[in-house]
């Protein structure tokens, strides 16, 4: 009987024959499908039930948690993908095999079919098996979700969409396997360089970000991470963002909500995609100038190799610099910047070494061959060093041409709103989310002092190892035209003009986009809903609070005030006299802080109204005494700098101080006059002009003592430190 | 027809194979003879469409064999080391080749294993080396390809099962015009099967030529002469190759056909003069040291 008399059947009993012969991995891949898709969804639903019962959820409530297990399980929020790589990674090293054996090579080619075809065969079977796999079991899952009532329509279409980009990922990583296949001669260098493959994207990616953080001043990690030609960060990323795919409303139960995910992430989908079309077009390259004769060798093609062998000595080389950065990590002088160079050159020469030795099959002879690879790795790393140490990209100048500038954005400036969902402070990047600062010109020019600052201060840090306190830290953002986001982290000077600043600060544009409680519906229904609250004033030392008065109200005063008082004018010259602390205790835990300035007229009037409010004076009656610690006793440092402090051989982190206490009336009242109160620092204050590092206060009212660390800051204004304190503590 | 033209296939700085041209005609069994590393094998991938050449080319019935399966329908190479699908049995195996060679016969196949005494639901990696070769041969066989390239496959088998295979190949060639091409190293392995021997040495073809015309054209002749005088007459006009002498007997090869030496003796008037039967391996001991070589040395076991 030959394969032209054979019945349809025997055809089928053969082709299961092959399959189970040349791809019998699937008989572990199923059952570990089985395991994750079918038992997972089992598992999840049981334990949705399980968790409904013991906290009594609403019949919606439940719905919408059964729901969730299937999108957990099978849909955008799966971890199923890790399991199809490892199977596409399996199937590829099974199916290929044969590239790295006589044998198996004589056995194979002499068939009749040619190199083509077999490669086609080969992703056909792998590709055909794990789909027929995938479905089986997705099709399984969602016939017991089902019967749970754990599936609609937007539910099933997000499983589908999510099969699609599965199957996708499967045919990318094994094509990129096989790629790696086709360029070595073993499989040890294979599975290497699949790694390889995997990796190495993400690693240049992060080490570069690395030595933007290192070498220059104003970079700040921040926006997303971009990293090309990774299916595995792709995925990574499109998982994490399955994480807010599932904050959106109704995401379970809207078509939108599966679209919506897609736009969000087709940049990582099309990166993916363009992964495996590169890496198809490479393997038919490849395969056509592959030889049998490659068999046993470690990577086939010398340029190849080459670009192998560089690209691992200068990643070691720059992990070298890495280890020397966090060795010394903060004095960064000429001589350590010498050395970093020398250990960087030492580093990619050994590594260099000890790849030729494992290009020439662990021949340990080989160690002192591809001296020209080694040199061009050398020469790259020295180029890298270079470019950063001396900013020849101009990164730490690098402002954007206004006219490409839609808006821009000062962000960390106000940081006193916590709203938790999910784990997640829902205000963290609300001046990311809210400010859109149009007057560029201004920006650009504050932006230009602020580079210039910190690339000062950097200077100084780096060469002296002590940090200068000259400004105000802060990340500014732009947002372009064409989409990009560029960060910067800046110091903008005590010394800025402020007219400049309030061109810039007192804006709606900015105070809508600074303050959070112009954005705080979500407080506002959380405080109105649940009604678990505590509204507290204080000024430091004392306190008083309510529960009676709402978030809306509070917020309402506190934004007129903001409107009509805020500026930069205000908030460097003068310090809050007060802050209200807002406090949810419902489901969701909330915070929030208002500074309350002298000129809150609105603000403070609420708080009469309330009877909350305390004075902003001190009541001397309360104080039982008062400790006043001079650090420095008998050295003059006030006015002088920090350099001017260490070139007169001072350490200003090395404290010996004088303690005195003071019980005298007289003398506390004398005290209290003459200090300032910094427990609420304000956004744009600048304290170096008069918090004196020479004293520091304690008060005691005869239950807490305020002005020790971590509970309130006091200290003298400069030339105001009453005599008797002088003489007293100057011993 | 299998037609190698100036093939020529190096391995790094190695020339496995340096300008090659031999033609295998249909129908006959063609022997390549060699030492390790002359390039048999090379040259057997080479037809087998495994390897690509660096230069020249592999005619298959005047069809270019590398990446052609249709040509390639045609061959089954049985290489050195044979490779087995993971735990398969000779059934399996079957079933496989079933798919692949569209003339392919599994009835036959299992009764052959079953004359070999083969068991075909035994895993193959339990057989021994010999079995397994037989395996393959069997496999070959019925995969009914007008050509079988066959590595070192003799090696390993007892003389009963390589008697038992020279019969299969030559009922096959009878019946369908099957024509094997047999790489070895042992020259005494193909005298009784082959009828055209290329011998290669180096990546060479040191010579290529029917085995019949070689024995017809060649005599080996022991003879004792009275007289040197009469050793001269008895020689004159002969085409001597090989010339040995013990005591007063001679061992002589001479080209020519065994008529005219007969006659060319008679001159001689030796008192005592046979004809004897050259074996392949005395041809080319003979043919080889004409152009140079000693094949002693590379040649024989």
């Amino acid at each position: 009987m030959t394969s032209v008399n054979l019945s349809l059947s025997d055809r089928i009993k053969n082709r299961k024959k092959f399959i189970n012969s040349t791809l019998w991995t699937s008989l572990i891949a199923l059952p570990l499908m089985a395991i994750y898709y079918i038992f997972g969804v089992i598992m999840m639903l049981t334990r949705t039930i399980n968790y409904a019962e013991v906290s009594r959820q609403s019949e919606g409530k439940f719905y919408h948690s059964r729901l969730d297990a299937v999108i957990v399980t099978m849909g955008f929020k799966q971890i199923g993908w890790l399991l199809a790589m490892f199977i596409a990674i399996m199937f590829a090293y099974q199916g290929f095999s044969y590239l790295f054996s006589q044998s198996k090579l004589d056995f194979y080619l002499s068939q009749p079919t040619t190199r083509n075809q077999r490669i086609r065969k080969n992703f056909a079977n792998a590709i055909g098996t794990f789909t027929m796999m995938y479905v089986v079991v997705e099709v399984i899952a969602l016939i017991i979700a089902a019967c749970f009532g754990a599936v609609n329509g937007p539910v099933l279409f997000n499983v589908f969409v999510e099969t699609i980009r599965t199957l996708i990922t499967f045919v990318v990583v094994y094509s990129v396997t096989v790629l790696a296949m086709f360029l070595s001669g073993n499989m040890p260098t294979a599975i290497l360089l699949t790694g390889f493959f995997a990796f190495i994207p993400a690693i240049i990616s992060l080490e570069l970000r690395e030595l933007k953080d290192m070498f220059f001043a104003t970079f700040i990690d921040r926006g997303d991470v971009k990293i090309f030609l990774s299916p595995f960060t792709d995925r990574v990323f499109s998982f994490m963002s399955g994480r807010d795919y599932m904050e959106g409303m109704n995401y379970n139960q809207s078509y939108n909500a599966v679209f919506e995910f897609l736009k969000k992430n087709w940049l990582y989908d099309l990166d993916t995609i363009l992964v495996g079309i590169i890496a198809i077009v490479l393997i038919f390259v490849v395969s056509k100038a592959r030889k049998v004769e490659h068999a046993g060798k470690s990577i086939i093609f010398r340029p190849f190799r080459w670009i192998v062998k560089i690209t691992i000595c200068v990643i070691s080389g720059i992990v070298a610099i890495f280890l020397m950065n966090s060795i010394y990590f903060s004095k960064h002088n000429m001589r350590m910047y010498v050395l970093m160079c020398v250990i960087m050159v030492i580093t990619a020469v050994i590594v260099g070494c000890v790849v030729e030795v494992l290009f020439d099959n662990n021949n340990i002879k080989s160690f002192n061959k591809g001296i020209a690879q080694t040199l061009m790795a050398v020469a790259v790393l020295l180029l890298i060093f270079v470019i950063h140490k001396g900013d020849l990209c101009g990164y730490d100048s690098y402002v954007p041409n206004t006219s490409s500038i839609e808006s821009c954005a000062i962000l960390d400036g106000n940081t006193l709103f916590n709203y938790y969902e999910r784990s997640e402070n829902v205000f963290s990047d609300y001046p990311e989310k809210n400010m859109y600062i149009t007057d560029v010109d201004s920006f650009v020019e504050m932006a230009k002092l602020g580079m210039a600052t910190m690339k000062k201060n950097k200077a100084e840090l780096d060469e002296s190892g002590f940090y200068l306190n000259s400004g105000w830290n802060r990340t500014i953002l732009y947002r372009l035209k064409n989409g990009n986001k560029v960060y910067r982290e800046i110091i903008i000077p005590f010394d800025i003009d402020p007219e400049l600043m309030d061109r810039l600060v007192t804006t709606d544009e900015y105070k809508k986009g600074n303050y959070c409680c112009f954005g705080d519906e979500k407080l506002r229904e959380l405080d109105q809903t649940e009604n678990k609250r505590l509204v507290e004033y204080t000024n430091g030392l004392d306190s008083r609070s309510t529960t009676k008065l709402s978030y809306s109200e509070l917020s309402d005063a506190f934004q007129k005030d903001v409107l009509e008082h805020y500026s930069f004018s205000l908030c460097k010259n003068e310090l809050p006299i007060g802050q209200i602390m807002y406090t949810s205790t419902s489901r969701n835990y909330a915070t929030a802080q208002f500074d309350v300035y002298a000129d809150y007229e609105n603000t403070l009037e609420l708080l009469e109204k309330y009877d909350i409010r305390v004075s902003e004076k001190i009541d001397v009656s309360q104080i039982e005494k008062i400790t006043i610690t001079n650090n420095y006793p008998g050295i003059d440092i006030e006015g002088k700098t920090e350099q001017e402090l260490r070139d007169l051989g001072i350490d200003l982190y090395e404290k010996d101080g004088v303690k005195v206490t003071y019980t005298d009336k007289k003398q506390i009242e004398q005290i209290v006059d003459s200090m300032f109160n910094f427990n609420f620092p304000g956004e744009w204050f600048n304290r170096e002009n008069y918090l004196s590092p020479k004293y520091s206060i304690e008060i005691n009212n005869g239950r807490t003592t305020y002005g020790g660390y971590g509970n309130g800051f006091y200290s003298f204004k400069p030339g105001e430190v009453p005599d008797f304190v002088i003489k007293d503590t100057d011993k | 027809m299998i037609e190698l033209i100036d093939l020529e296939k190096s391995f790094d700085e190695i020339k496995a194979v340096n300008r090659v041209s031999l033609n295998i005609k249909d129908g006959e069994v063609f022997g390549l003879v060699g030492t390790n590393g002359a390039g048999k094998s090379t040259i057997l991938r080479s037809i087998a469409g495994v390897i690509q050449p660096d230069e020249g080319v592999v005619l298959v019935d005047n069809r270019p064999v590398f990446d052609n399966p249709v040509v390639k329908k045609d061959i089954f190479y049985i290489s050195d080391e044979q490779y087995f699908l993971p735990n398969s049995t000779p059934e399996e195996m079957a079933d496989y080749y079933e798919g692949i060679y569209a003339s392919f016969d599994k009835l036959r196949f299992f009764k052959m294993a079953q004359g070999f005494g083969l068991d075909i639901k035994r895993k193959i990696s339990n057989f021994s080396k010999g079995m397994k070769k037989q395996v393959s041969i069997l496999l070959g066989i019925c995969s009914g390809t007008k050509y079988l390239l066959c590595d070192e496959t003799f090696d390993g088998l007892d003389p009963v099962v390589r008697q038992g295979v020279k019969s299969l190949f030559a009922a096959e060639m009878a019946d369908r015009g099957m024509t094997p091409i047999i790489a070895s190293h042992n020259l005494r392995e193909l005298e009784d099967i082959c009828d055209h021997v290329g011998l290669l040495h180096l990546g060479g073809v040191i010579l290529s030529e029917d085995i019949a015309d070689m024995k017809v054209n060649m005599q080996k002749v022991q003879c004792v002469f009275e007289s040197e005088e009469n050793e001269k007459n008895a020689l004159e006009g002969l085409d001597v190759m090989l010339h040995e002498r013990r005591g007063r007997l001679h061992t002589i090869t001479i080209r020519g056909e065994r008529e005219d030496i007969e006659n060319a003796f008679k001159r001689g008037n030796p008192i005592f003069f046979e004809v004897l039967a050259l074996t392949l391996e005395e041809i080319f001991i003979s043919e080889t040291e004409v152009v140079g070589y000693d094949i002693r040395k590379f040649i024989l076991e």
